[in-house]
């Protein structure tokens, strides 16, 4: 049972899936012209639990509601990115060949898998929200954590300034290298030194004492760093190890479609090990692995509204907290309906036009 | 390491106490399973009813495992089975027949609803999701359009927005034509989500199919009908078995959502049995025993799944 890969949801096809928005759309400017969508504009007057930027009750409907997709973008792209690390991490080390390591990652895939995202999600959350109190908070490595959330270190403006510039120097590198010498060999290396100098120059004009701000106590709560609130905490531990199960599989079905020949083939070439895995293996894996991975991160997009189960204010709980309070169920089921076509359609038109850019000259593409 | 889980769960366990401060052992609090698995398992089922869900419990997991027996395997035997099972556990449940006295169906809760869930969604899931794929197959552009727009509208859109709405809106912007039961509202919109997933897989299961056993079909003058049911269709289901698989075990998982829209769930009424003052510090212990209560059963369809698979597959080699 162990040998397939989860395709039955998601692959919502782009034909069919563009209608939808489409017609959305249309309805929401029908609304719109029948005055039913002017409600957005009228000022919420009550406070989310947690805003990735600064909400107030003062702000209106439409930008409460914005803030809330802002939310479950972030919860979405934080679990995606560190379930996509785990579960690869997890899918490499079955198919390792050591038979003791694979059977622990076999069974982590099982029980990450085997149970409701919701039951995690409450655990996580009974989890943080019995630690001890900010005072006799547990600390490891600048982190914070006590029942009311957990407080990591996080870069300063001056460090994402840094950050910023050295990811554009070595774009800008790869670009001029590709352009004036198509055939010089390790390019990689002079990109990665303008990275290091650029981000080197940001940190050296901009005047800044420390790269981190570390979450420290004052009186009663925790100040600098970044804070997650518990339900956004046990939200995201839920969501990544949960995603890191199904993500596990996928990559090792992906793996398990490369030709045994084409291994052998580079093996007979003499390519060292890493070159076998790099340049032959993952090639070859990732043409089975796109797909099915673009709709599993639907997937998770669509799971982020289970967190109302722990309290946190994402798309969905926003909509009906809206409702609650304006009345205007209609438009704002459709205006929810809208915003998940048009995340989960991106999601899968990235992953199709990757699809496309990594297919193989002479392989099907699966 | 397992060393200390085996230490924590077993030798310095406590097995027996009034609440959860009486629990100083530095063990696991298993007494608080004692103390409150009749709200895990039946939620607010009244105290002197609690062997009819029970009884309704043991009859799905009974029946299931009997048609472990592989000569029961036919798809009538199947059919009807199901169909009494379910119509049983409904009688049981809901009472007010044979002397039963009648429990209303916002007292359900626990494992028996999330079985109820179960139960329903999958059972009438089953044909709508055949019903959808051969829509959206068929010849008629209208017909195929309106299956494949409703399909991919439902698949869109995650779950719990389908079921609030259907559950807890649908009376409040229809009221009147639209009341009824809430939690039968909520299992007919989870057999439809369901079957909109399950006629994707049909349908991939029909293209699979090679063409020629369509045409051989029609080349023995089989009525459209008699092609659907002894050529198209068991193909497609055989084909199609790995992913049904995957997509039961992940809906029996899918049923913990009715717990956010307000009903008391096998997972909301974990939440309640340490909810209390009493056993608020044994909330590990709780969902220890509710996720590998899911685990099982979900461990248990995936192995029965992966059975029926092998079993087919040399039936077709």
């Amino acid at each position: 049972m162990n040998h397939r890969i989860s395709t039955a949801r998601g692959r919502i096809r782009l034909s069919a899936g563009s209608l939808l928005t489409l017609i959305v759309l249309i309805a929401m400017a029908v609304a719109y012209v029948t005055d039913n969508l002017r409600f957005l504009w009228d000022a919420t007057a009550w406070q989310m639990g947690f805003a990735a930027v600064q909400q107030s009750p003062s702000d209106p409907y439409w930008k409460t509601i914005g803030i809330s997709v802002l939310n479950t973008v972030v919860v979405a792209a934080v679990s995606i990115s560190v379930a996509t690390v785990i579960g690869g991490m997890v899918a490499f080390v079955t198919i390792s060949g050591n038979a003791l390591w694979s059977k622990l990652a076999r069974c982590y895939v099982q029980f990450f898998r085997n149970m409701p995202l919701i039951l995690q999600a409450l655990f996580w959350f009974a989890v943080v929200s019995h630690l001890p109190a900010p005072r006799q908070a547990v600390k490891f490595m600048g982190v914070a954590a006590s029942n009311r959330g957990v407080s990591v270190p996080f870069l300063t403006g001056e460090a994402m300034g840094a950050v910023a510039g050295a990811l554009v120097a070595a774009l800008l590198a790869l670009c001029l290298l590709r352009r004036l010498r198509p055939f010089q060999r390790g390019r990689t290396w002079i990109a990665g030194g303008a990275a290091v100098a650029a981000g080197a120059a940001v940190s050296i004009l901009s005047p800044g004492e420390s790269l981190f701000t570390v979450p420290e106590l004052q009186g009663f709560n925790f100040v600098g760093g970044v804070h997650l609130p518990t339900e956004l905490i046990s939200m995201l531990i839920a969501m990544s190890l949960f995603g890191s199960a199904y993500i596990a599989e996928i990559v090792r079905g992906g793996f398990a479609t490369v030709p045994r020949g084409m291994t052998e083939a580079a093996r007979a070439l003499a390519l060292p090990a890493w070159a076998i895995e790099l340049k032959v293996r993952v090639p070859l894996a990732l043409r089975a692995v796109i797909l099915p991975m673009g709709s599993q991160y639907t997937t998770l997009i669509k799971a982020t509204s289970v967190g109302l189960a722990v309290g946190f204010t994402d798309l969905f709980a926003v909509t009906l907290m809206s409702i609650n309070q304006s009345g205007h169920t209609v438009a704002l089921l459709c205006v929810m309906t809208a915003c998940f076509v048009i995340l989960n359609q991106a999601v899968v038109s990235i992953a199709n036009a990757l699809n496309h850019a990594f297919e193989i000259p002479g392989f099907s593409a699966s | 390491m397992g060393w200390l889980v085996f230490e924590w769960a077993v030798i310095d366990a406590t097995w027996n106490a009034a609440s959860a401060n009486e629990c100083v052992s530095g063990g696991a609090c298993w007494a608080v399973l004692k103390a409150r698995y009749r709200i895990i398992l039946f939620g607010l089922y009244p105290y002197e009813e609690h062997w009819r869900p029970a009884m309704a419990c043991l009859l799905v997991i009974a029946t299931i495992t009997v048609l472990q027996w592989s000569r029961l395997w036919r798809a009538s035997m199947l059919t009807w089975s199901a169909v009494l099972v379910a119509i049983v556990f409904v009688v049981l449940m809901r009472g007010g027949l044979f002397g039963l006295p009648y429990v209303s169906t916002d007292r359900w809760g626990g494992f028996a609803l999330t079985l109820f869930l179960y139960v329903v969604g999958v059972l009438l899931g089953l044909p709508l999701g055949v019903g959808l794929a051969l829509l959206r197959r068929s010849t008629n552009s209208y017909l195929s359009s309106v299956a494949a727009f409703v399909v991919d509208a439902v698949r869109t859109l995650p779950m719990v927005m389908i079921l609030f709405t259907v559950g807890v809106l649908a009376p409040i912007v229809f009221p009147g034509s639209l009341s009824g039961d809430k939690l039968w509202r909520v299992a007919f919109a989870f057999a439809f989500v369901y079957g909109c997933y399950q006629s994707e897989i049909v349908r991939a299961g029909m293209q699979a199919i090679p063409r020629h056993q369509e045409e051989a079909a029609k080349a023995l003058a089989l009525s459209k009908y008699s092609r659907l049911r002894l050529v198209l269709l068991p193909q497609a289901m055989t084909n199609g078995l790995p992913a049904t698989v995957n997509l039961l075990v992940a809906t029996f998982k899918e049923t913990s959502i009715v717990a956010i829209i307000g009903f008391f769930d096998f997972t909301a009424s974990a939440q309640t049995a340490y909810g209390n003052a009493e056993w608020a510090n044994a909330y590990l212990e709780v969902y220890l025993f509710v996720g590998l209560a899911y685990f099982s059963c979900a461990t248990g369809l995936g192995w029965l799944g992966g059975r029926l698979e092998r079993r087919l597959q040399q039936g077709r080699a």
